[in-house]
């Protein structure tokens, strides 16, 4: 299935906006694995604009967003 | 003594007198360093009740005990006393270059008193110490100053110096090194003006100093400074500064807007994250002495009604505290208005938060232009911020102005109308640009109980709910839920004596975060042979909180003053956080229990004062019978 | 002085300009706000350099010199700097911020003036233009 993926802030670093195919019933938590983010970033994601838990089961034309909450002073 | 020098200079302005003095190592060894040895100093000598801009009030200034190593992170210190903008204990920290010269000039710290009879200027070359006029110098900005006393003293001698804004005792007014790094909150460039000190400049002519263990520190200075340099958010920030991830902090409601009363703004996160300033407006890198974060930005905005030269740039603070908070997504308004700031020696957060407080009012009716001499006050109006506004303020101009220069909470008391209702702060100081209903719930309790006043380093709390922290050794192993009271007050006790002792050693929170609790106690040993383990480094932690209470409850801070004016505990109206309520008085019961605190008095029971050492202070706040 | 031949040069430049702000409607709306007698004092510059507006009583007054009564402000700068505030290009408020502008009395006045001096500038373009001074005109 096809899922478009949004970063935002510094997780722009690691993953560009782009659609991405991936296999069907991927979780979120195996989504995070595929893509090359730091493990020392704690991720917020966003399905479709709600906020979603790494158990989440992705589905076909899902819009993803991921954030961390890493932040300045 | 080892790292610290063990020698303060004292000065009394109204006799023009100076004098060095030694302390005890007790005093180190009780009390740290930095914010905490000067809450210790304070509380021993310094006379408490006195108006903080009255002649009578003490100002320290004072190092940690890591000032002029060679580490990343560690060239910070402290100042300290009775802040003009709360009326209670205040200290403010500064990263740059005058920590390590006053440590190789022979000094610890700097204690105040009394007020010159003419505009003046404190020159410390090595243990040559004098005053000076600072007649020419008296009304002039920041950045011209900076450059006159480089030219007249020297380019490597270091200064401390305030603006327009302190000269005229603006209740925010701070104290710029360097004409970029800022000992931001709490208004002590007011009290550096009410003593008629322009400036303090130094200089040393070696760079030597004498450790506790020379070898055993090197080992540690080679383990911390690459892997502080390498670390993710090192790399993150140097290439995109502090606000590097503030479009992240859009999404998870973090970020405030317009006078807290939104924690969404998709187009604002676009326009003001880190990484367009780096393409629109970066001219290059800044760090601190020492450091190879390098997290300071410079900035040029080359053209438009904004533009200005190159120089200091915006920090995360700046940019959402004369941004979105006060209706802006103007990234070059935003440059100007804190180059501005800059100047003329005005906390950037507390102006911020004082004129989105304003334009809330203005919005709402409860001021109109019969209260501010005409002007409308707009959100997003950045050309009447920056021209009229922040002049005005600096200046205390018209009736604008001289409301606006008592801060938010005092301006509100002054309005009524149910107007400090939608102010944000805790105890007078107003709340940063992080909204604990999308930051973390647990960052609520953290304003509330820091003694200063609402502030997000006074303790590591918002690092704990962002997951950067981990420290078995001294029970923070927790996996934070941001928008819940879960063990937010089991965190709370340990942040705030982690908090405490980072403080006091005067240890940058970006560079601390790569050290672990082990390598504290090595740092404390090593370098100046507190001889520590880590129950006994956290119990000065701790010890340095409570004593920082004890001196609030003197002037009658109780438990009623840990609080949060009612807009921060207003659910959010949209964003992630949206329709939340956060646990506000479950959190801080459950912290007082947790701390041994005094529910009605706010200060630690006298045997939990007596538990850490401070039999003596339990006495003054805990009468017999 | 920068932009000015001898003290006379300025005075007639500044009482022209008040005179065509008192011929526009928004303007002379807004300085009848004012409602202050106010000194332009710019006698660093020479013993006569100096003007007054009266806007007291919904009544638009000018003229040279010190006024007969006591001015209800007074706002001393160099002829210099009154050129380039009203050409725009310096900020009045940050001015006295920085002490180019000393103000004695209300300052209340000035800050009303501030958000207005873009119109200002306009007419005071085609003040100099009309006084032959097209060269003194900031851009």
């Amino acid at each position: 299935m096809r899922i478009h993926i949004k970063p935002a802030g510094i997780i722009r670093r690691y993953v560009e906006e782009k659609d991405l195919d991936v296999p069907a019933g991927l979780t979120i938590r195996g989504l995070i694995s595929l893509l090359s983010i730091p493990p020392e970033l704690k991720l917020m994601t966003f399905v479709n604009g709600q906020r979603k838990d790494a158990d989440e089961i992705l589905e076909d034309g899902n819009e993803v967003r991921l954030i961390t909450l890493l932040s300045g002073g | 003594m080892y790292g610290n020098t063990g020698k303060i200079i004292v000065v009394d302005l109204t006799a023009g007198k100076i004098e060095v003095e030694s302390l005890p190592e007790t005093d180190y060894l009780s009390y740290i360093g930095g914010s905490g040895l000067a809450a210790r100093l304070f509380w021993e000598r310094g006379n408490i009740q006195a108006d903080p801009l009255s002649a009578e009030a003490m100002l320290i200034f004072m190092n940690g005990p890591f000032a002029g190593l060679k580490l990343s992170g560690a060239s910070r210190s402290s100042v300290a006393g009775r802040s003009p903008l709360t009326g209670n204990w205040g200290d403010s920290s500064c990263g740059g270059y005058f920590a390590p010269e006053l440590r190789y000039a022979g000094f610890d710290g700097i204690i105040l008193t009394g007020k010159a009879e003419r505009p003046s200027l404190l020159v410390i070359e090595d243990s040559t110490i004098r005053i000076e006029s600072a007649e020419a110098y008296w009304g002039k900005g920041i950045e011209s100053v900076n450059r006159d006393l480089k030219k007249k003293f020297g380019k490597t001698w270091r200064n401390l110096i305030i603006g327009p804004a302190g000269e005229n005792q603006v209740k925010y007014a701070m104290i710029l090194n360097e004409a970029h790094h800022a000992f931001g909150r709490a208004g002590f460039g007011a009290v550096m003006g009410s003593k008629n000190l322009k400036a303090i400049v130094v200089k040393a002519s070696s760079k030597a100093m004498n450790l506790a263990d020379t070898e055993g520190f090197e080992a540690l200075r080679q383990e911390l400074n690459p892997r502080i340099k390498e670390a993710l958010a090192s790399d993150v920030m140097r290439a995109n500064g502090t606000a590097a991830n503030l479009e992240g902090g859009v999404y998870s409601g973090d970020v405030p807007i317009k006078n807290f009363t939104s924690n969404f703004w998709q187009e604002m996160a676009e326009n003001l994250t880190g990484s367009v300033l780096t393409e629109k407006y970066l001219t290059h890198g800044g760090a601190c002495a020492y450091c190879a974060i390098s997290c300071k930005r410079n900035v040029a905005v080359p053209e438009g009604p904004f533009a200005i030269p190159d120089g200091p740039g915006p920090e995360y603070e700046t940019i959402v505290s004369l941004g979105s908070l006060i209706g802006s997504m103007d990234l070059a308004a935003v440059c100007k208005a804190g180059r501005v700031c800059n100047d003329l020696g005005l906390d950037t957060i507390s102006t911020g938060a004082t004129i989105a407080w304003a334009m809330e009012a203005f919005e709402k009716g409860d001021i109109s232009t019969a209260d501010t001499d005409g002007i409308p006050l707009v959100w997003g109006d950045m050309e009447t911020v920056i021209d009229v506004l922040i002049p005005a303020i600096a200046a205390k101009i018209g009736k604008l102005g001289s409301l606006l220069a008592e801060g938010s909470a005092a301006a509100a008391r002054q309005i009524g109308k149910g107007s400090s209702d939608y102010t944000a702060h805790s105890k007078g100081l107003e709340v940063p640009a992080h909204d604990p209903r999308g930051g973390g719930h647990g960052l609520a309790l953290a304003y509330a109980v820091s003694p200063r006043g609402a502030c997000h380093v006074a303790f590591p709390m918002l690092f704990m709910e962002m997951g950067a922290c981990f420290y078995p050794e001294i029970g923070f192993e927790y996996e934070l839920e941001p928008k819940t009271d879960l063990n937010k007050a089991e965190t709370a006790v340990i942040a705030v004596a982690l908090g405490s002792l980072e403080n006091s050693a005067c240890f940058c929170q970006f560079a601390d975060r790569e050290v672990t609790i082990p390598e504290w106690v090595d740092l404390f040993n090593t370098v100046a042979g507190y001889g520590w383990d880590i129950e006994a480094m956290m119990l000065a932690g701790k010890r340095v909180f409570f004593l920082k209470r004890l001196i609030n409850y003197l002037y009658g801070r109780t438990a009623a003053d840990d609080a949060l004016t009612p807009r921060m505990l207003e659910p959010a109206r949209d964003g992630e956080p949206e329709g939340i309520e956060i646990n506000f008085d479950g959190m801080k019961e459950a912290f007082y229990r947790l701390m041994n605190m005094d529910p009605v008095k706010g200060i630690p029971v006298k045997s939990a004062l007596i538990a850490c050492g401070m039999a003596e202070e339990a006495e003054r706040v805990w009468e017999e019978g | 002085m920068e932009y000015w031949k001898n003290e006379n040069e300025p005075i007639q430049a500044f009482i022209k300009l008040f005179q065509g702000a008192m011929a526009d409607a928004e303007l002379s709306s807004g300085l009848k706000k004012v409602n202050q007698l106010i000194l332009f004092d710019y006698t660093e510059d020479g013993p006569n350099c100096s003007f007054w507006i009266d806007t007291r009583a919904g009544n638009l007054d000018v003229g040279p010199g010190k006024p007969s009564e006591e001015p209800d402000m007074t706002m001393s700068l160099s002829a210099d700097d009154a050129h380039r505030s009203w050409s725009n290009k310096l900020n009045p408020v940050m001015a006295i911020t920085r002490k180019k502008i000393r103000v004695k009395g209300s300052a209340v006045g000035l800050l009303k003036l501030a958000p207005k001096l873009k119109k200002v500038a306009a007419i005071y373009a085609v003040v100099l233009k009309d006084l032959g001074w097209e060269d003194k005109i900031l851009k």
